[in-house]
């Protein structure tokens, strides 16, 4: 078989989140197809471009005669993370890909339901996504309660104050978002209650175990990957894939550092702050003492009770002193939960670089890893051979960053999902060309505007966006940027494919 | 007949023994924090007693004869919002704590926790009313219109600060500006560090007494300098969490037993003396997040086994933006000021302990020795503390950096000693020259250079100034002998106002008249701020026109009498003013080139490309001779200043501002400024 000399990469359009449909080519004839993600915001669309318009797309691309029926085909479906805008088109309801058939489906070892540290990881993510829905919602109902009480009329910048109480509440809410659609609480006339059959949040998790059930054709097409492989396909001669991410390390264990770089390689397994937050979110409407309690067998006065008692009523719950009170402010440490939380699920993404052996270029996917995630790459040595009898070699990821001519930018160009020093500065490459498949206003800090500056230097204005109103592919198409030559311009241009569905770039 | 007489008496024997109360209170406590790593061996001196002025405590409402922990200052009032309870709150009077000194120490007993935060909450309001010469008062309260929360109607005297032990989960504490409460969070220790070795399993930051002074430093300063808050330069924040930490730091330094231990254990190199640094890091690090200001004192060398200080690079102080890099430079300095003060004072001893050789005998220090040397610690710490404090009237109301503190401790040290024989500020200046802190607008790094000029030329005697000396006579009568403190704002706020007692208020006697003659005149030079006498300069120089003192609308915010007596008893009395006043100037940068497009009166609200800019003064008045002692300005038309302020504060925003999910106007929002100072960090 011949190999592989040109890789095509379609972004599809359907506003905020993944789905990128990777197909191998030797020559004109398509060797192998692989779709890398796809899910969407919660409540985020594009109009005319929705998860089913783009999945006919890929149905359209991918189908093989067996038979006397087309059956769409895929040799891989890659699933980098478990965050609802990467797997929301797998939710079981919607049956989009259940036609579909899929010979291999890669995931990080994080997701693999043998590894005892994954399940480790994955219990105290769950536990909590849990608490900081709790923690919305008694935010919300503590702000409503604040509303209606007049207390927000009688501070001074009370208005701004609650303006910010509900711009941090929506900001929780969109975090929470990234887990898709909960249904972990409701609300009992004693309080909020975590559902009895909460076995993990979310539609995620459905969307997640639909994929490793009924779509894998069978168990042993499921992959773990774990980081400084390199997977071998032989369908892919020519073709050397890298595996970087998700780290993985005995250290998980332990309590994470407080501070300087090492602090964002570690999973915050065992954060011992927050774990007295969550156990306080996640106990019961009708106990009172939580493991997180401070104290046993001491003498206390329940809340409720010591609005009778006279100290209290005189000191604390006084009309003159209720703008002293402080019922709700534990509950701020929400928002470092959530960010955590975030950056924990991000970390665990899968991160692949593709390689063309012949001309050493790479296309770099990292899913939406951050930080720590990109700092362990540095890590780990890739031994290659070079032909049948060539000499061994060692690969780095600098080595790789160094040669990344296609880069999906992480975390749709958020401020930490692109490494800066050890990342970005290293993508060396004359060819660069970043797609960023994100839509405008759905998050504050996404895209980094910085970030999108320093890329466009680098890529040298070959940056496209998926579904950005303030940055259409079509403009930026149109204009030649001063930074770049007239023939490397052109050759991209011809190498680019834009419709209302997608962005497609040939490599070659 | 007898019984009568009888009964008679003892009434009166009762009334005799109830107004004669003891001058101290002993209550028992942690000198650092019961989770501390002990790798330094402090068991035997982390539990001291505490020794504090006594003062009558609150009766419960239950009627029972029992007390509440809440004075004068402050209301320890145990609510668990995370857990949905109170605890009970302790009666510090009850006869068997006060002869025992208090509940005994117990991470496990959260009424312990109340005595704990009681006491180190008042042994530092104590330390700062000696300092500064009278009764703090917390920070008003603003109370807004009733229909626009925006504007402030009236502000209201705080009495109480509230303190809540266990009010958060997590591993942080906090001074809330708008609650003029103290917020205090517990969270479990940690598997994984072994020196973290607690029964129950937490940690409370309520226990640690560098975190208690820490954050009720932030309170006092709140209630000096209000503005201090707002981030015009990037020293403004930093300089709040750098004296918090130095208050907390050198206030651990005033208790000799702590040092007594440690200065035995070295038993040999006494030239070094490091080991008062490396004791200022390990109280600092228990938590994590006050580690970091501290971090910049010193390091222990991987190597050796030694604490090493840190060479003080003069470029940090130009590159370091952040609050707690920055403020880390200012806790360095004064700490390197401290040690050289130190290391001069026990020369002599050192000198007789060696023979002169410099090099002691091997094995342990002399008893006597120890107690001497750490006796010298102690008090020298306890000097410095002093100064710190001090040095605070002698700063502008709003603005501060580095420099204008470095003048503001030379001068206030200028003022109490004028013979500085141990040359106590020449360790300051080098100090802080040593890290590139050089205050603006001074020629040399001179002591008389950086203080500021005494009895600047004006003269308040003659007909035109009786106005000012009227004003400050009539206060000093009036406020001399208060010691309520409700009492001593109300009194206040009417000389400021105008009232009763004061006749007329400060703001009707700077009026146009005063401002026309001579002394008026020389006058608003030195107060920095400018007096336009009709609406219309004002809207032209973007001020807003006051319909009552006819010019430029300013502020008087505050006005202290100060009572000090100098280390060689001599007494002082000042009246300390601060004013301040505000523009709107609306800039812009082109092409890297700052420009003042034009001003507008602050009244008119948010503008395009506009900031609030604002000059003011500290004015400080020797009662005794009714001169004009001081004046610390900040010029409202210094051009160079509004530059400086509109280029920080438009660069920090930018950057901040698409960082992340949470911008930092929200966090701000959220709670106030300190709430998520220490916690990500």
């Amino acid at each position: 078989m011949n190999n592989i000399d040109s890789i095509k990469v379609r972004m599809y359009r359907h506003g905020f989140g993944d789905c990128f449909l990777v197909r191998f080519f030797a020559g004109d004839s398509l060797a192998y197809k692989m779709l890398i993600d796809c899910g969407l915001k919660h409540n985020d669309s594009v109009d005319g471009v929705s998860i089913a318009d783009i999945v006919d797309d890929i149905k359209e691309e991918i189908a093989v005669k067996k038979g006397r029926k087309n059956v769409p085909h895929l040799d891989v479906l890659a699933v980098t993370h478990e965050h609802w805008d990467h797997v929301s088109g797998f939710k079981p309801e919607k049956k989009l890909f259940d036609s579909f058939d899929i010979d291999n489906i890669w995931m990080a070892w994080t997701e693999d339901p043998n590894d005892e540290i994954a399940q480790q990881i994955n219990a105290h993510l769950k536990e909590n996504i849990a608490a900081l829905t709790v923690a919305k919602e008694k935010l919300v109902k503590e702000t409503n309660r604040k509303k209606t009480t007049g207390f927000y009329d009688s501070e001074y910048s009370g208005n701004q104050m609650l303006g910010i109480s509900e711009s941090f509440n929506g900001a929780l809410g969109a975090i929470l978002e990234f887990y898709g659609p909960l249904g972990a609480t409701e609300v009992t006339p004693s309080g909020i209650k975590i559902k009895d059959n909460f076995r993990t949040s979310i539609e995620t998790q459905k969307a997640f175990d639909h994929i490793k059930s009924k779509l894998a054709k069978n168990k042993a097409a499921i992959k773990y990957f774990t980081p400084g492989k390199i997977i071998d396909v032989k369908e892919l001669p020519g073709i050397r894939i890298y595996v970087l991410g998700p780290p993985k390390n005995e250290l998980i264990n332990k309590d994470s550092p407080s501070r300087g770089a090492n602090k964002e390689v570690y999973f915050s397994l065992s954060n011992a702050s927050m774990s007295g937050f969550v156990k306080g979110l996640l106990k019961g409407a009708d106990g009172i003492f939580d493991d997180g309690s401070p104290f046993q067998n001491v003498e206390y006065i329940d809340m409720e009770k010591a609005k009778k008692h006279k100290f209290y009523k005189d000191t604390y719950f006084s009309k003159e002193n209720t703008w002293r009170t402080i019922e709700g402010d534990w509950l701020n440490m929400a928002g470092s939960l959530a960010l955590q939380m975030d950056s924990d699920t991000n970390n665990t993404s899968l991160v692949l670089a593709f390689e063309i052996i012949e001309t050493g270029k790479i296309l770099l996917f990292p899913g939406d890893a951050q930080v720590g995630n990109w700092l362990s790459w540095h890590d780990y040595i890739w031994q290659v051979k070079d032909g049948e009898c060539g000499k061994t070699r060692d690969v780095t990821a600098t080595d790789i960053l160094n040669r990344t001519v296609f880069y999906k930018a992480g975390h749709h160009a958020s401020h930490n999902a692109t490494l800066k020093e050890k990342g970005l500065e290293l993508m060396e490459d004359e060819d660069l060309v970043v797609f960023i498949p994100e839509k405008q206003d759905q998050y504050n800090g996404i895209p980094y505007s910085e970030l999108i500056d320093r890329m466009m230097e680098k890529a040298k204005g070959r940056v496209l966006f998926s579904a950005d109103k303030n940055f259409p592919p079509e403009d930026a198409l149109k204009n030649k940027p001063d930074s770049i030559t007239k023939k490397d311009w052109d050759k991209f241009k011809k190498n680019i494919a834009v419709t209302e569905k997608y962005i497609e770039y040939t490599i070659n | 007949m007898h019984k009568a007489i009888l009964q008679y008496n003892i009434a009166q024997l009762k009334q005799y023994t109830m107004e004669k109360t003891p001058p101290f209170r002993r209550l028992r406590g942690y000198a650092f924090d019961p989770s501390l790593s002990l790798k330094i061996d402090t068991v035997s001196i982390n539990n001291i007693c505490y020794k504090i002025e006594w003062e009558d405590l609150d009766e419960s409402p239950s009627g029972n004869g029992k007390t509440v922990p809440t004075g004068e200052y402050i209301e320890v009032i145990d609510c668990d919002p995370a857990t949905g309870v109170f605890y009970p709150p302790v009666d510090l009077n009850d006869r068997y704590l006060l002869a025992q000194d208090g509940l005994e120490p117990s991470v496990s007993d959260p009424q312990f926790h109340q005595q704990m935060v009681y006491v180190v909450l008042m042994t530092t309001i104590k330390n700062f009313e000696a300092a500064l010469g009278r009764k703090i008062q917390w920070s008003q309260r603003y109370v807004p219109k009733p229909d626009d929360t925006s504007k402030i109607e009236r502000s209201e005297f705080v009495a109480r600060l509230r303190v809540y032990p266990h009010a958060l989960r997590q591993a942080n504490a906090y001074y809330d500006p708008q609650k003029k409460a103290l917020l205090f969070g517990y969270f479990p220790a940690q598997r994984s560090r072994p020196e973290l070795q607690l029964p129950g399993g937490n940690v409370f930051t309520c226990l640690s007494h560098d975190i208690i002074a820490h954050e009720v430093t932030h309170a006092l300063l709140d209630g000096l300098h209000k503005r201090y808050i707002e981030p015009t330069h990037p020293d403004t924040r930093a300089f709040h969490e750098a004296f918090a930490d130095m208050v907390a730091l050198f206030q651990h330094f005033t208790f000799p037993e702590v040092l007594k231990h440690q200065v035995a254990k070295t038993g040999g190199d006494l030239a070094a003396q490091n080991l008062l640094g490396q004791l200022a890091q390990e109280f600092g690090k228990a938590i994590g997040g006050y580690g970091s200001l501290r971090d910049a004192i010193g390091h222990t060398d991987k190597l050796t086994g030694n604490w090493v200080p840190h060479d003080p690079d003069p470029n940090e102080y130009t590159t370091k933006m952040e609050f707690h890099d920055r403020g880390a430079i200012l806790v360095a300095a004064v700490f390197d000021a401290f040690l050289s003060i130190y290391k001069q004072r026990i020369k002599k001893l050192l000198r007789i302990a060696t023979n002169g050789s410099g090099i002691l005998p091997k094995g342990d220090l002399h008893p006597d020795m120890v107690t001497l040397l750490s006796g010298y610690a102690a008090d020298t710490a306890s000097r410095v503390l002093k100064i710190c404090v001090r040095a605070l009237d002698y700063c502008p109301p709003i603005d501060i950096n580095f420099g204008d503190y470095l003048r503001a401790i030379i001068t206030a040290d200028f003022d109490m000693v004028a013979d500085d024989e141990h040359n106590y500020r020449i360790a300051f200046i080098e100090a802080f020259q040593k890290r590139g802190i050089y205050p603006s607008g001074i020629k040399s790094m001179s002591v008389e250079a950086l203080t500021y000029e005494q009895y600047p030329e004006i003269t308040l005697r003659g007909d035109d100034a009786e106005i000012f000396v009227d004003f400050l006579r009539r206060f000093k009568e009036q406020v001399a002998y208060l010691k309520d403190r409700e009492e001593i704002h109300t009194i206040t706020q009417e000389f400021i106002r105008g009232g009763r007692n004061a006749h007329m208020g400060l703001h009707s006697r700077i009026n146009v008249k005063f401002l026309n003659t001579e002394v008026g005149k020389r006058f608003a030079e030195l107060t920095g701020m400018a007096y336009p006498n009709t609406a219309n300069k004002c809207k032209e120089m973007g001020m807003d026109y006051s319909t009552s003192s006819h010019t430029a609308k300013y502020s008087v915010e505050n006005l202290w009498m100060a009572n000090r007596v100098s280390p060689d008893g001599k007494i002082i009395n000042d009246v300390i003013i601060t004013m301040v006043q505000k523009r709107g100037v609306k800039a812009s940068i082109k092409d890297g080139v700052f420009n003042i497009d034009g001003y507008y009166q602050p009244s008119e609200g948010d503008v395009e490309g506009g900031f609030i800019f604002r000059g003011g003064c500290t004015l400080i008045f020797d009662l005794d001779t009714m001169d004009l002692k001081y004046a610390i300005k900040k010029d409202i038309n210094d051009k160079l200043r509004m530059e400086r302020q509109f280029r920080y504060m438009n660069g920090r925003f930018k950057a901040s501002a698409s960082a992340g999910y949470f911008d930092e106007e929200t966090l701000t929002g959220l709670s106030g400024p300190f709430a998520f100072m220490h916690s990500h960090h």
